[in-house]
Order: C-alpha cells, then sequence, then structure tokens
C-alpha cells in the first residue's frame, strides 16, 4: 500500500461485472489529476486504511465531476450501478435504504444480492442468497460446483471469525498467514467440519466448538421462513484490536435495531472491559427501551477491573431484566440478537437459554430454532 | 499428483480460448517453457494489494497426473525464486538450477516428496515441521541434499515463500487442454445465475469440472489464494489423489 498524498476525490467508477445492478470499484484521483489510487479498508471494516495505486491504462471512463473526498481514517465509499446504469457514491450507511429496495426486486441476480447483503452485514440474508446461487449452480453445473461454492464460502467465513477473534495483532497475523490450512467444509447433508489445527487455539478468543455453531447456524437449513433480521457487529470499529469508546459507538450505531445496539454494546464491555464500559456511559439511544436497558446496566457496570468472569455474571444477570423490559412483540429479537452478539461468554449465554426456556411469547417462537442454533444446542461434526 | 498452473483471469481466457498452455519465454532458462506446480497450487498471480477485477482474479488449471511424463524438466522448487536469489539465506552462491534437478524422472518427485514430506498430505499443506533433520535422511557429504532440506527447514518462512516447498515442473511443448484438463477453478462473479461467461462454459461442455469460489469484494489476493489451495485439496481429497 503507498500513500496518496493530498486530498483525493472519487473521480469513476471501474465496473466487476458486465451486468447491473452491481456493485463497482470506486476510483480515486489526486488534485493535480496526475495519479489514480482505489481505497483499501482494513479488514472487516468500513474504514479506509490507505490507498493503492491504479496504473491508468486499466480505465475506461472517469469523468465524475463532483465524486466525494475520501480519505485515510474516513467511511469507505461504495460504489453501486443502478439498473438503469446510474451510479451511487456513497458510504454503507447512506446507501443501505437504496440497496434494500434492489434487494427487493426480482430481477436483481442473485450474486448482487448476496454482495449486498455481505456488505450491509446481513448474515441472514447471505445465507439465503448464497443457497438461493449454490442451488442454482448445482441445476446448471452439477453438485461438485455447487459443493466448492459453498465450501468457498463457509471456508472465508471461517478465516473471517477467527480473524475477529484474535486476541492480539500477532494473533491475527498468525491466522492470515495460516488461512490455506484453516480448513472448513460442509457437506450434502449440511455437516460442517473445521481443522484449525495449523493455529495455536490460544490465539482466539472462541472455543471451536461455538465457531462451529455460528457456522451452523448461517449455512445449515437455509429453508426457513422466519424474518430476516438484519445484523452488524463491532467489527466496523476503527482500529479493532484496540478501539475508543467513540469507535465502539460509531460501530453500535450502524444497527438499524435498538435491541442489537444494546447487545453489542454488551458485547463490548466483554471484549474491551473499560473502553465498553465507557461506551455504555456515554452512548444515548434514540429508542425507548434501549435507554432504559442502559440505564439499568451503566448501574449495575459501576465495578473496575472485574474479570472477564464477573462482567459475564453482571451482564448474566441483566438478561432476564431486559427480557421484562423489552415490548412483547420484540423478545425474540432481543433473545436472538443477544445470543448472536454475546454467545461466547458461558455465564450469558446460560441466561439466554434460562430466557428462552421459560419464554411461551410468539416472537420468541419465531425465532426459538434460529436462538438455539446459534447458541449450539443443535450438534456439529468437527475435527 | 495432478500439475496445476495459476493464472490471472486475463491471461486464463487466453488459455481457455486457444485450448492450450503455450510456453512463453523464459528469462531462467533462455528458452520457452510452460510452468506448472506439482500438485500446489503456489504461484501468485498479484501482489498484496486488493483484486480489482475479474482480470485480475487468480484462475487454478488442475491437469491430469500424467501430465508430469510430458516434463522437459522437473526441478525441487520454484527455480524463479531461486533465479532472484531469494533462497541465498541458506544456498551456496556457487550450488547451480540444475543441481537440484530431478531430471525427467517423474518417479523421483513422489520418492522426493515421501522423503521429504513422509506423505503427499504434508508435501500439499507445505507443512515442514515434520521434515527430519538433514543427517537422517542425507549423507553428510551429500552438501546439495543437505542445503535442500535446510532450506526447507529454514526458520522465518511466510505464506509466500511456499514456493520453496513446492515441486516444479516445466515443458517446452505446448499443452492441450483437451483430454488433459481436470478441473478449473474460477471466481463465482464469472459463473453464477446471471453471467455464464461463454469461454468457460465451453471447457465445461468437454466435460471438466468449474470449481467457482466466491468473490468478495475488497478482499486481497492472499484470501483468494487460499481459497484456491483449500478447494483444490478437497478436490484432491475426493478422488484420493492425496
Amino acid at each position: 500500500m503507498k500513500s496518496a498524498g493530498g486530498d483525493l476525490r472519487i473521480i469513476g467508477v471501474l465496473r466487476y461485472v458486465d451486468f447491473v445492478p452491481a456493485f463497482g470499484l470506486p476510483v480515486a484521483c489526486n488534485e493535480d489529476g496526475q495519479s489514480l489510487w482505489i481505497q483499501v479498508r482494513q479488514e472487516h471494516s468500513q474504514i479506509i486504511s490507505g490507498f493503492e495505486s491504479l496504473e491508468k491504462t486499466a480505465i475506461d471512463a472517469l469523468d465524475l465531476a463532483d465524486g466525494p473526498p475520501v480519505a485515510v481514517g474516513g467511511r469507505y465509499i461504495h460504489a453501486f450501478i443502478g439498473r438503469n446504469d446510474q451510479l451511487y457514491l456513497d458510504t454503507i450507511e447512506s446507501l443501505a435504504s437504496f440497496l434494500g429496495v434492489t434487494l427487493n426486486r426480482v430481477s436483481t441476480p442473485l450474486v448482487t444480492k448476496l454482495a449486498i447483503c455481505e456488505q450491509l452485514g446481513d448474515i441472514t440474508g447471505e445465507r439465503t442468497f448464497r443457497e438461493k446461487l449454490t442451488r442454482d449452480l448445482a441445476q446448471s453445473l452439477g453438485l461438485a460446483s455447487a459443493r466448492a461454492y459453498k465450501n468457498s464460502a463457509i471456508r472465508a467465513r471461517f478465516w473471517e471469525i477467527l480473524g475477529r477473534a484474535s486476541v492480539s495483532a500477532e494473533a491475527y497475523e498468525r491466522v492470515q498467514t495460516r488461512r490455506s490450512r484453516l480448513l472448513a467444509s460442509i457437506d450434502d447433508a449440511g455437516e460442517i467440519t473445521l481443522d484449525a489445527s495449523a493455529i495455536d487455539l490460544n490465539d482466539v478468543r472462541l472455543p471451536i466448538s461455538e465457531i462451529a455453531s455460528q457456522l451452523a447456524s448461517e449455512f445449515q437449513d437455509a429453508s426457513s421462513d422466519r424474518p430476516r433480521l438484519p445484523r452488524v457487529d463491532l467489527s466496523s470499529a476503527r482500529n479493532l484490536l484496540n478501539p475508543t469508546a467513540l469507535a465502539v459507538i460509531s460501530a453500535v450505531e450502524l444497527s438499524p435495531r435498538q435491541e442489537e445496539r444494546v447487545a453489542l454494546l454488551m458485547r463490548s464491555v466483554m471484549v474491551y472491559p473499560t473502553v465498553g464500559a465507557e461506551a455504555i456511559h456515554q452512548y444515548r439511544d434514540q429508542a425507548a427501551f434501549a435507554n432504559k436497558a442502559l440505564e439499568y446496566l451503566r448501574q449495575r457496570l459501576k465495578m473496575e477491573q472485574a474479570s472477564e468472569s464477573e462482567r459475564g455474571l453482571i451482564l448474566a444477570r441483566a438478561v432476564p431484566r431486559l427480557y421484562t423490559d423489552s415490548y412483547p412483540l420484540q423478545r425474540g429479537k432481543l433473545l436472538y440478537y443477544l445470543s448472536v452478539h454475546l454467545r461466547d461468554f458461558p455465564e450469558i449465554r446460560d441466561a439466554i437459554l434460562t430466557a428462552l426456556d421459560r419464554s411461551t411469547a410468539r416472537d420468541v417462537e419465531m425465532y426459538r430454532e434460529d436462538i438455539e442454533r446459534v447458541l449450539g444446542r443443535h450438534s456439529v461434526s468437527r475435527n | 499428483m495432478p500439475l496445476t498452473h495459476i493464472a490471472k483471469g486475463l491471461i486464463a481466457k487466453d488459455i481457455i480460448r486457444e485450448g492450450k498452455i503455450e510456453p512463453k519465454d523464459c528469462p531462467v532458462f533462455a528458452r520457452p517453457l510452460a510452468y506448472f506446480f506439482y500438485g500446489r497450487p503456489a504461484y501468485r498471480v498479484a501482489g498484496d494489494g486488493a483484486i480489482r477485477d475479474a482480470a485480475t482474479c487468480p484462475f487454478a488449471f488442475i491437469f491430469e497426473p500424467n501430465t508430469i511424463e510430458r516434463a522437459q524438466a522437473i526441478h525441487a522448487f520454484d527455480t524463479g525464486a531461486f533465479h532472484n536469489r531469494m533462497y541465498n539465506h541458506v544456498l551456496m552462491e556457487e550450488m547451480q538450477i540444475d543441481d537440484f534437478s530431478l531430471e525427467r524422472e517423474s518417479r523421483r518427485v513422489n520418492r522426493l516428496v515421501y522423503c521429504v514430506f513422509r506423505n503427499l498430505s504434508n508435501y500439499y499443506d507445505g507443512d515442514t515441521s515434520k521434515i527430519p533433520e538433514p543427517n537422517q535422511i542425507a549423507a553428510k557429504g551429500d552438501f546439495l541434499a543437505q542445503a535442500y532440506i535446510k532450506l526447507l527447514r529454514a526458520e522465518g518462512r511466510n505464506e509466500a515463500d511456499d514456493r520453496i516447498c513446492t515441486i516444479e515442473v516445466t515443458l517446452g511443448e505446448p499443452l492441450s487442454l483437451d483430454g488433459n484438463l481436470m478441473a478449473i477453478v474460477v471466481p463465482d462473479m464469472l459463473w453464477n445465475d446471471s453471467e455464464k461467461t461463454n469461454w468457460i462454459a465451453e471447457v465445461e461442455k468437454g466435460g471438466v469440472d468449474i470449481l467457482p469460489y466466491r468473490f468478495s469484494i475488497g478482499r486481497e489476493s492472499g484470501h483468494y489464494h487460499a481459497l484456491i489451495e483449500q478447494e483444490i485439496r478437497h478436490y484432491y481429497t475426493k478422488r484420493e489423489l492425496i
């Protein structure tokens, strides 16, 4: 990666594919118009970490007069080419509504729908469209192609989870370096096989069993007719391994659901103790339940220097209270988001399961299977 | 094991349209050669930057194991890296590329793999942790064998250095895809519900397995290379080639 120097502005887009709608590659230019650059993102993030130069010979048409500026540390600017060839250049948050409409159009190619879900962090949507694409490949090319495709998706996700769960920057580098020996595959019956023997498991803060459960929840059984829940996570926080409270809050604000925002803030307390507690004290939500929940958590999180186990117990005790305080028709979503973001902490996981077992709420029933799968009640084979 | 050939999308398209891999002028041996690797997809098509489009995405061609019988030369490692003096931290200046030639004897390849890596699986993974001490498998006076084993066992290796432990096979004649190509690993942006690229479809009609991998926006080349490496490993395992 090179230093671009000076102010940069998006001046055009390279197309990845010939069809529309689809994402493109935004191309930036210096003020002097002499050099072209593409944005480079931090892994699993929407923050620009630098720029990479692009040879001019590779460009066809670059004529945008009023493209947005881009800078290191700023939000990544996506390019999306609409069905009438119109170009949209903006952050993923600003494009979210438009992409949502595109997602719901029958005519949108499946591969574009999958890319939209990947960029929006909608894991349920990813699963749905990945399954459809896999079926499409199986019909047109046979099972070997479909299997290869699905395996490539589960491998990429496996590495992503391991990378996000790395305990340090050095551990993250080791995961990245050994990706080709971190094996993951899924067979036709949906059985997932993982092999992480190429790394020291102390390098990741999640046990392989939890990762297997998470992958199972994302890759097994896509035939569900339950409503799709959007999802974001803390990975968009700037400087992921050592974020500030502000960076955590910025990541949390990306979630459109208050139940998830609360779950993300609780996770930040577990993963980044000091910064997470600071974020919970600083953050103010627009929604009533979230504010009530955070007020409760602020009172309970005054204990500084608590161990992970102690923090886990505090948050576990908060689960039934949050369940009671949430809107009756949103309780399933609350437990779902708590499961997704806090399943790797045993005390909290047990508290979620207890709340799930005690509940007969209709909304909870709708998500019960998803929650149980996320929490690992369904077994998967692993090496 | 099969032979692999990795190419950027732009080059892969030419290969498929022409139906063969043509030898190209080689600065190392000063004659036209086509390069392959034994089993492993060790060749890297790009640097560390983000993959920009289909033209720069890596494709992997997998050829029938008996293709090695046509080899003009077989070497114990990537000769390009040797030529670029990347092994100089272990190998002496006086050692020449051809000192590490396995000649054109395909049986020597597996003998080397079993002697050094113990099995094909370890070789494919580039797992050097099981390689014995040089003195255990090579005579003390056999300086070349000792140097080769020391090179493989050298500390501080990283992912990009897996070419050290990958056997290189060069052909002096064009290699036709017809009857020799088993499978091709391609990015899904060229093979999905809206785009079924004609030139890939032509290969598929000939009975070649098309193995698409997921292209995700903004990933660096190492990500795709690792996906390809695992998919080929899976492919070999299913066909009991490993």
